[in-house]
């Protein structure tokens, strides 16, 4: 069952596949591609971090009000 | 190296338990955003399966276009509180240990990298400016189909953990995992509803204030109605007399041409249609115009789908198909009113196409040419 939910799901990437390199020039799909690896990029080694030195520094706040609160 | 990055990474909250909590309301939103993209690509694109699109009831197509813009908005705090979840999963050593693995890791970067530029192109659209180097609507198409296929391959792959944590145990994790968790399901929740409000108020009136996400109001706009794309944006004059003016009825070798006077002099019809923005806005108003339905039997004709075209020189809509159960639903008008007066240019002066269920692109302004290509006797 999931071997075949696997194979369903590539089949289907392989459509979107198809219908970008039909329906896109090369320079859009060079573009895309782009696209795509900035998301990840930005994402992953930006926003992610960012976020994660946030919750770090909440956490620390948070934690020094509860010192001085007793 | 990885150690300390993960060690960085570190959180309580973290972990299979809020990866399938949040997974499971992502999977929700991104069902609701594919079935009602399909939809709106079909009514789009009616040579693929016509027989899926429905001019009745004649609000479809602005509740199932709606709903896209709010669940896809939704998705975004969704997609990035699930993203925060599996972090960890990033940065682990060796990145990868098999074949096997290595391909389940490639599946999960496509997964990540087409639904982040799905959301954020979907979300940038609707503010009507398109800064990316490919065609809009082709490329959201088609990575729809990537992010299915790569979700039902990431939901296959992943089953065992997802069943094995789809309902939270106590006993499982420390007691201060849970309030962390509990925590970050707090603050994505939150945003998910500021996302729900901040959005789907946009079409209530009177929460319209509300609706912090989304560029465009209806209301305004000549006539007390949206525009999105003026007579100026499309290159349009008309003059307010539209005397050298006709409309193009083609039935097979037969072509009839009326002029505004001669459609004023038809049998008239009012309905109240709305105009449903593929951005998601939806806005009634009162035509008044000629039943399409009668005007395409005066020309002799009894069926078919209508190839409709505007006296626009250039533009993606300057010709679109309008299929036979569109065409002939007698709620159809070529609209020559708008709220009792002629129509201003901005809203397709001297006549244009308003018909139900159909994106607001498709209600062809400026009308110039009707022509019925299947079925029509000539
Ligand atoms: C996983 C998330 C999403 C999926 C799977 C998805 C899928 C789709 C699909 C298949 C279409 C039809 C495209 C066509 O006509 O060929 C569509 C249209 C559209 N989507 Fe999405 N979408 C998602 C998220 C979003 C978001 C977040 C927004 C914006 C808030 C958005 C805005 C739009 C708009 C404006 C259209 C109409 C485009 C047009 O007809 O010009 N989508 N979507």
């Amino acid at each position: 069952m999931r071997t075949t939910i696997v194979a369903a799901g590539t089949v289907l990437i392989g459509v979107g596949a198809v219908l970008l390199a039909t329906m896109l020039t090369v320079p859009q799909l060079v573009g895309l591609g782009v696209w795509l690896a900035c998301a990840v990029v930005l994402h992953d080694g930006v926003w992610v971090p960012l976020v994660t030195a946030a919750s770090r520094g909440g956490g620390w706040a948070r934690r020094a009000l509860r010192r001085t609160a007793r | 190296m990885s150690a300390k990055l993960l060690d960085a990474a570190h959180s309580p909250a973290r972990g299979t338990r809020l990866s399938v909590v949040i997974g499971r309301w992502l999977a929700l939103t991104f069902a609701v955003c594919l079935v009602t993209g399909f939809y709106s690509h079909l009514l789009q694109d009616p040579s693929t399966w016509p027989g899926v699109t429905f001019s009745r009831p004649a609000w479809l197509y602005a509740v199932t276009q709606s709903v896209h813009i709010v669940a896809g908005t939704v998705s975004i705090p969704l997609l990035l509180g699930k993203l925060w979840a599996v972090y960890p999963e990033l940065l682990r050593w060796p990145p990868v240990t098999s074949v096997l693995h290595g391909l389940e890791r490639v599946s999960i970067a496509v997964l990540v990298s087409a639904s982040l530029v799905e959301v954020t192109i979907g979300v940038i659209n609707t503010f009507q400016w398109y800064p990316w180097p490919f065609p809009f609507r082709e490329t959201h198409f088609a990575l729809a189909w990537v992010i299915l296929g790569s979700l039902l391959i990431h939901v296959a792959v992943k089953y065992p953990k997802i069943a094995a944590h789809w309902r939270g145990s106590r006993a499982a994790s420390a007691p201060d995992a849970g309030r962390a968790r509990r925590r970050v399901l707090a603050l994505v929740g939150a945003a998910a509803a500021a996302a729900f409000v901040g959005t789907a108020s946009e079409n209530v009136p009177a929460v319209r204030a509300l609706a912090v996400f989304t560029p465009r109001r209806p209301g305004r706009g000549s006539q007390g109605l949206a525009v999105n794309r003026t007579a100026e944006a499309a290159g349009v004059a008309v003059p307010a007399d539209a005397a050298d003016w006709r409309l193009r009825v083609v039935v097979g070798e037969r072509v009839s041409e009326f002029s505004l006077a001669e459609l004023a002099a038809r049998p008239q019809a009012e309905r109240s249609l709305p105009i449903a923005c593929v951005e998601g806005w939806v806005q009634d108003a009162a035509w008044g115009g000629v039943p399409l339905a009668g005007l395409l039997e005066a020309a002799g004709a009894s069926a078919g789908d209508v190839v409709v075209e505007s006296l626009e020189r250039a533009g993606n809509y300057r010709m679109t198909i309008l299929p036979e159960r569109f065409a002939w639903d007698p709620l159809t008008l070529v609209a020559l009113r708008l709220g009792g007066e002629p129509l201003s240019l901005d809203h397709g002066f001297p006549a244009r196409l308003i018909a139900p269920g159909r994106p607001g692109v498709l209600q062809t302004k400026w009308l110039a040419e009707l022509r019925v290509i299947t079925g029509g006797k000539a």
